[in-house]
């Protein structure tokens, strides 16, 4: 209304200036708008400067996070991408859906996994092209099992047994923030959780049951990867990267209890397809100690 | 006012013996019997003996002791009838009572003097539960506020109102507890706990407050000032100086004179808490060196404490923004001297204000970690024809203390049609892909023409509401690199100035909301800025 009125009927009166803001920013951008930015993605060439964004590494993050954060890592070095990390305590506030990690390519910025594969086929990289119709499928298959299984397993023991959610979880969550708002955050987000996991069902469930469930799902990876070297053929596909993002992460880091990570360790295959992985992309880093640090146990040598 | 009992008590005088009257000596006599008369009322010496309130039902009496303790000094009757007013005037500012209503009566009973007065108030006090349902203009901003208050809780004229308010820019609601110190209702405190969602959609922001504050209001005599000015403009600045002094020794090179807000960054936390103090003497100071001629200032001590929420507007915002999104906790103490000798807050035409404000956060918690000073100040002049000439000039700086960069919801803004006219709202200065930062200082200043509207039709009447205006607006607004000097810091502000002039109408909304309907022209637009030139429509309470 009033503010209508005050926003300039014509922008070209003052040509000598560089035309300032598009009115359009301030409304939900349309289908078509969306479909012409990301066309306009196409058109550009991953830049230098590409940009990861996760919660800080030492105190902040959480498992589920660690494991989402390494999987577009292992990702984008599939794809041999390069792009720096960057660790801010509003990483989740700052991401557009709510979720770490994000990535800010020149002015795009796309978060998870997923939407992140969309991207970068889009900017013609892929990883899964060689896969035939039925074999993509099943990929799909093995990652909705991951994301649906593992990831909820994840949050489940972070955040629905009391032990964890008091020692490890709250405190890690809300060591940015000072008094009181570091107590009322932790516990929105634990309510918040706990809501999700009745809204899928696993609130009926006991920590025994999740651990059954977790290694039901390693069993099902295991089975699938055999002997090869990764899933699909000898080349590494997304799932690769989303695997060996929540295995790796599960493996190196210390929880209460180390039931977790002794499900997946059962499983000797997928210890070396972890061990390959990290050796094959996360080796030329060692400097940095890019690799060690994505969790606050030892690693996995 | 009430009904007014009074006998005579002394004997209408006769006429001489002497039957032959001369027309002079009767007028005379009858004069001298008028005058006799008005001797009785006005001079007559009376003795206020009771003062009575009557209907008081949930009110404590002792609050009302100190407003009707005046009446009890009036010597005669024109007196006492002056201060009966000035008493239901009072009590009425109280905002207890519905109605007040004096009865003098000349007293009666065993102890009643010849000349005493028994004075009644009768009061009807309010109801324990009262709802409202306003609209309100806010800065170019409008809402519907629907209210719940509970007048005089406790007894002793506390307060406490619910508020729910729905705006085209903000939705928020809140609770208040209001109490005044009985005997004195200027001096008073106000303990508020409130949510409130905005949408900024200049900066592509929106922002949840939650907070609670704590609000202490006195108003202090200027004599006081200046005692306190004496001793503490000869004394205190050779402190000031010492202080100033041994602070440049300590930092490195040349000892450059002044650097004062590069010793802020630099300065532990202690330091800085005694530049804050000085900072609100000095705006003491500053009040009795100009001198203003009202005896009164009206000091606001505040604590705030506010959880944020900052997030993006829309997807498209800029990733500037997108970075600011998040949590902070500000907690802050903040510190509002006023005084307004204007004769009315809306088309004034004489007087000045000058407010001067600071806020101090990071020292009782929370994230958020700066000093922020801000004052205005506006002067008014009658010139011929009823024509007001008003000067104001506005300005603040910010300064992030301990090294943090400040938030985009601490800075400054400026630009609008109730700031420099003929520019967006809030749209000059750092902006980021079309969303607006802020700033960190700022300065801005107008002058103003008023003159009644041409012709002067329905004078008297609604003709009076409105105001033509002929206004030349200026101001910037910039970002500091606080490692430099202070002249850097002006020279910054002084380049790229951006101004306006133009000429439109005004309207009066009751005592504290104007609208405006200007015809702009911008100049000294920088790149980045959104102008608004032609016709510009502003509503809010304060402008430049």
């Amino acid at each position: 209304m009033t503010l209508m009125l005050s926003v300039p009927l014509t922008l070209s009166n003052f040509s000598c200036y560089s035309p300032v803001c598009i009115d359009s920013s301030h409304f939900i951008m349309s289908l078509a708008a969306e479909a012409f930015v990301s066309q306009i993605a196409a058109a550009e060439p991953w830049p230098e400067n590409a940009t990861l964004y996760q919660p800080l590494r030492e105190d902040q993050i959480l498992l589920s996070d660690c494991a989402s954060s390494l999987a577009v890592q292992a990702y984008l070095r599939m794809c041999n991408l390069p792009v720096q990390v960057s660790y801010r305590p509003n990483a989740e506030y700052m991401s557009p859906s709510g979720k770490v990690p994000f990535v800010h390519v020149g002015n795009q910025v796309v978060s998870e996994l997923g939407p992140i594969v969309q991207f970068t086929k889009a900017k013609g990289h892929s990883l899964s092209d060689g896969l035939d119709d039925v074999q993509r499928a099943e990929m799909k298959a093995y990652m909705e099992l991951v994301n649906n299984m593992l990831l909820t397993a994840e949050l489940y023991i972070q955040w629905c047994d009391d032990n964890t959610a008091a020692e490890i979880s709250r405190p890690r969550y809300s060591s940015p923030y000072s008094w009181p708002l570091n107590h009322i955050l932790a516990y929105q987000k634990q309510w918040e959780v706990r809501r999700k996991m009745t809204a899928v069902g696993w609130a009926g469930k006991n920590l025994e049951q999740v651990y059954e469930d977790v290694s039901q799902c390693c069993q099902a990876l295991s089975q699938r990867l055999g002997t090869q070297p990764y899933f699909f053929n000898k080349q590494p596909t997304e799932l690769d990267a989303l695997v060996f993002g929540h295995l790796f992460t599960i493996l190196t880091t210390r929880l209460t209890s180390d039931e977790l990570s002794e499900k997946v360790k059962s499983y000797s295959n997928l210890l070396a397809f972890c061990r390959r992985i990290e050796q094959s992309y996360f080796e030329d880093s060692q400097a940095g100690s890019s690799s060690r640090g994505y969790s606050k146990g030892p690693s996995l040598f | 006012m009430g009904t007014v009992h009074a006998r005579s008590m002394d004997p209408l005088p006769m006429h001489g013996r002497d039957m032959a009257v001369h027309p002079d000596d009767m007028i005379e006599v009858q004069e001298a019997e008028q005058e006799t008369k008005q001797e009785i009322l006005e001079n007559k010496d009376v003795v206020v003996q009771h003062v009575n309130i009557e209907g008081l039902g949930r009110t404590k009496e002792d609050l009302l002791g100190y407003e009707i303790s005046e009446v009890f000094e009036a010597k005669n009757l024109i007196d006492v009838m002056k201060k009966s007013h000035i008493a239901r005037q009072k009590l009425l500012r109280l905002g207890i009572f519905k109605e007040v209503e004096v009865v003098i009566d000349t007293s009666d009973g065993a102890d009643a003097l010849p000349n005493g007065l028994d004075v009644t108030f009768e009061v009807t006090e309010m109801k324990r539960l009262t709802g409202s349902y306003n609209t309100m203009v806010g800065n170019n901003e409008g809402s519907m506020v629907l209210g719940v208050k509970l007048p005089n809780v406790f007894g002793r004229a506390e307060k406490l109102t619910f508020q729910f308010s729905y705006g085209t820019k903000e939705t928020s609601y809140g609770l208040s507890f209001f109490k005044p110190q009985p005997g004195n209702f200027e001096r008073n405190l106000t303990l508020n706990l409130y949510k409130v969602t905005g949408q900024f959609p200049w900066s592509s922001l929106k922002e949840t407050d939650r907070g609670v504050s704590t609000e202490l209001n006195v108003s202090w005599l200027w004599v006081f000032g200046v005692t306190y000015h004496v001793k503490f403009y000869f004394i205190k600045p050779f402190l000031h100086r010492q202080w100033l002094k041994s602070l440049t020794q300590t930092a490195s090179q040349k000892p450059q004179r002044a650097n004062k807000m590069m010793c802020c960054l630099c300065l532990p936390r202690t330091s800085v808490f005694q530049m804050f103090c000085h900072t609100s003497i000095l705006s003491v100071h500053l009040l009795c060196l100009f001198q203003f001629p009202l005896w009164r200032t009206n000091h606001t001590l505040k604590w705030e404490g506010v959880w944020r929420e900052l997030g993006c507007l829309a997807r498209s915002a800029s990733f500037a923004v997108r970075e600011e999104s998040g949590h902070t906790l500000k907690s802050a103490l903040s510190h509002t001297v006023s005084i307004d000798t204007r004769n009315s807050a809306i088309f004034p035409k004489k007087g000045a204000l000058l407010r001067i404000n600071q806020e101090l956060a990071g020292y009782t918690g929370g994230d958020a970690s700066f000093l922020k000073e801000d004052f205005e100040l506006q002067v008014n002049r009658r010139l011929v024809w009823d024509s007001v000439l008003s000067a104001s000039l506005w300005g603040g700086c910010l300064f992030p203390i301990g090294g943090s960069p400040s938030s985009i919801a601490d800075r400054f803004y400026l630009g609008g049609p109730t700031s420099v006219r003929g520019f967006g709202m809030y749209s000059i200065g750092p902006q980021s892909e079309g969303d607006y930062l802020g700033g960190e200082a700022y300065w801005a200043g107008g002058l103003h023409l008023y003159t009644p509207l041409p012709f002067r039709p329905g004078r008297g009447g609604f003709g009076d509401l409105f105001r033509t205006h002929f206004f030349l607006n200026a101001g910037n607004l910039c970002n500091l690199n606080y490692g430099e000097g202070p002249r850097a810091h002006l020279q910054k502000l002084a380049e790229c100035i951006r101004w306006s002039y133009g000429a439109g109408i005004v309207l009066r909304l009751g005592n504290i909301a104007r609208l405006e309907l200007n015809y702009c022209i911008p100049m000294g637009v920088q790149s980045g800025d959104r102008i608004c030139d032609g016709v510009q429509f502003g509503a809010g309470i304060r402008f430049l």
